[in-house]
């Protein structure tokens, strides 16, 4: 038998060998060859993925590196005077009340909550309000005494203060002698800081023109509610360590 | 001087010359599929080579970069707290009713003495209630509504009530919605 296998090897030693370098070639080929480019393939997808990645974080890292602190925590500090993180009821009376005093009207009664309205119903109304907008909103009604023209002045003054106060329903009823009795149903608004900032691979953009413009009128409204700028509303921003520790 | 003492009778080689035409083939075919062979290992080993110093460097980046954030996360959270606050008050700005708009309306209805009430609704819906000193004034504050309605300030006008009074006087109770 050995000599059959040693005769035929040695007549066709040529092919014998040719067919083994086929056949290393093919098996090669598809042990070797593709599962290697299969990795390959999946090597630069995922260097795509990681250029794609970096780039984001050098844009967030230059976006955050471009930011003056102390300018974006004033206008944080006024845009909180704006839409508070809590219910801040004193600033809502003050805001009333100094307005009140601008436009020459008298209040008679400011109450907190909307006692006309049947509760459920005002309540899933609320609810559903405040999910649309994003924050907690705080009914107040007030009744108001003046001329009709400081009663429009107190109309026109009212939504467009910092403290945002939103009209939500009117009632006018004038006297003779000049003077009429405005009852008026406010809305204010606030929402708590978000408490986690989110991932660190998060994108981050500047503010845009639209953001930026808005902030500014925010910022040239008067304010009448006197607890935007102070020392204790300061010291509620985020410091070094922790982002959003109160 | 040696003499060769084996006589080789063995056939190496064929005598067919079909045999030895595939066998050519098969050889010139074999050589080419392990120069073929090298040359692909070459460069799938040079390619992964580069691609890993490549994703190794931007994997090194990578990191530098989440350290160099972490150290600006009060820059960050000061920053979303106020995108956040602005885009709230953007949307409360988007829903603000202002009752300037709407008086300056009504004071082309009627006259500020003329006016009992006005009331607007949570649901945005005005209503006034007008006291005329005769049906003439009365007519022209309708007639104003109407006007109002043209102008496309006042929408679905409704004359909700009409009293008219011993001494001739009218009231005149109108519901409509303003044109924002």
């Amino acid at each position: 038998m050995m000599v059959i296998i040693k005769r035929f090897l040695k007549t066709y030693k040529g092919i014998v060998i040719s067919v083994g370098m086929l056949l290393l070639t093919v098996l090669s080929i598809v042990y070797g060859v593709i599962p290697a480019s299969g990795r390959i393939v999946m090597m630069m997808e995922q260097r795509m993925e990681l250029l794609s990645e970096t780039a984001s974080l050098q844009n967030k890292l230059t976006v955050l590196e471009e930011l003056d602190e102390a300018n974006i925590r004033n206008s944080l500090l006024i845009a909180l005077s704006a839409i508070p993180q809590d219910k801040s009821i004193p600033s809502i009376f003050s805001t009333v009340e100094r307005t009140a005093v601008v436009s020459g009207v008298a209040i008679e009664t400011i109450t907190i909550g909307n006692p006309g309205s049947l509760a459920t119903e005002s309540a899933k109304k609320q609810s559903s309000e405040e999910k649309k907008l994003g924050s907690g909103i705080l009914p107040l009604t007030a009744v108001i005494t003046g001329t009709p023209k400081q009663i429009r002045d107190f109309l026109d003054t009212i939504v467009n203060v910092r403290r945002f106060l939103r009209i939500s329903s009117a009632e006018i009823t004038f006297f003779s002698g000049a003077n009429a009795t405005l009852r008026i149903g406010l809305e204010a608004f606030w929402a708590p800081i978000p408490a986690s900032l989110g991932d660190t691979a998060s994108p981050l953009s500047q503010l845009t023109e639209k953001e930026e413009a808005l902030s500014k009128s925010i910022s040239v409204m008067p304010s009448f509610s006197g607890a935007e700028l102070g020392p204790s509303a300061a010291s509620q921003l985020p410091g070094p360590r922790d982002p959003f520790a109160l | 001087m040696k003499e060769q003492d084996t006589i080789n009778l063995l056939r190496t080689k064929s005598d067919s010359p079909e045999l030895e035409y595939w066998a050519s083939r098969l050889r010139v075919a074999g050589y080419i599929g392990v120069a073929g062979l090298l040359v692909i290992g070459l460069l799938l080993g040079g390619g992964y080579l580069i691609l890993r110093r490549e994703t190794n460097s931007l994997e090194d980046k990578k990191s530098v970069l989440i350290t160099r954030i972490n150290q600006e996360r009060t820059k960050e959270g000061l920053l979303l707290s106020l995108k956040q606050r602005i885009g709230l008050a953007s949307k409360v700005g988007e829903t603000q009713r202002s009752l300037g708009t709407v008086l300056d309306t009504i004071n082309r209805i009627a006259e500020t003495d003329q006016l009992v009430a006005i009331t607007r609704d949570e649901k945005q819906q005005i209503r006034i209630i007008v006291k005329t000193k005769s049906v003439e004034e009365a007519a022209g504050v309708i007639a104003n509504v109407l006007r109002m309605v043209a102008a496309k300030r006042v929408i679905n006008p409704q004359l909700v009530g009409l009293d008219l009074g011993s001494d001739g006087s009218v009231r005149v109770t109108v519901a409509f919605v303003h044109s924002s």
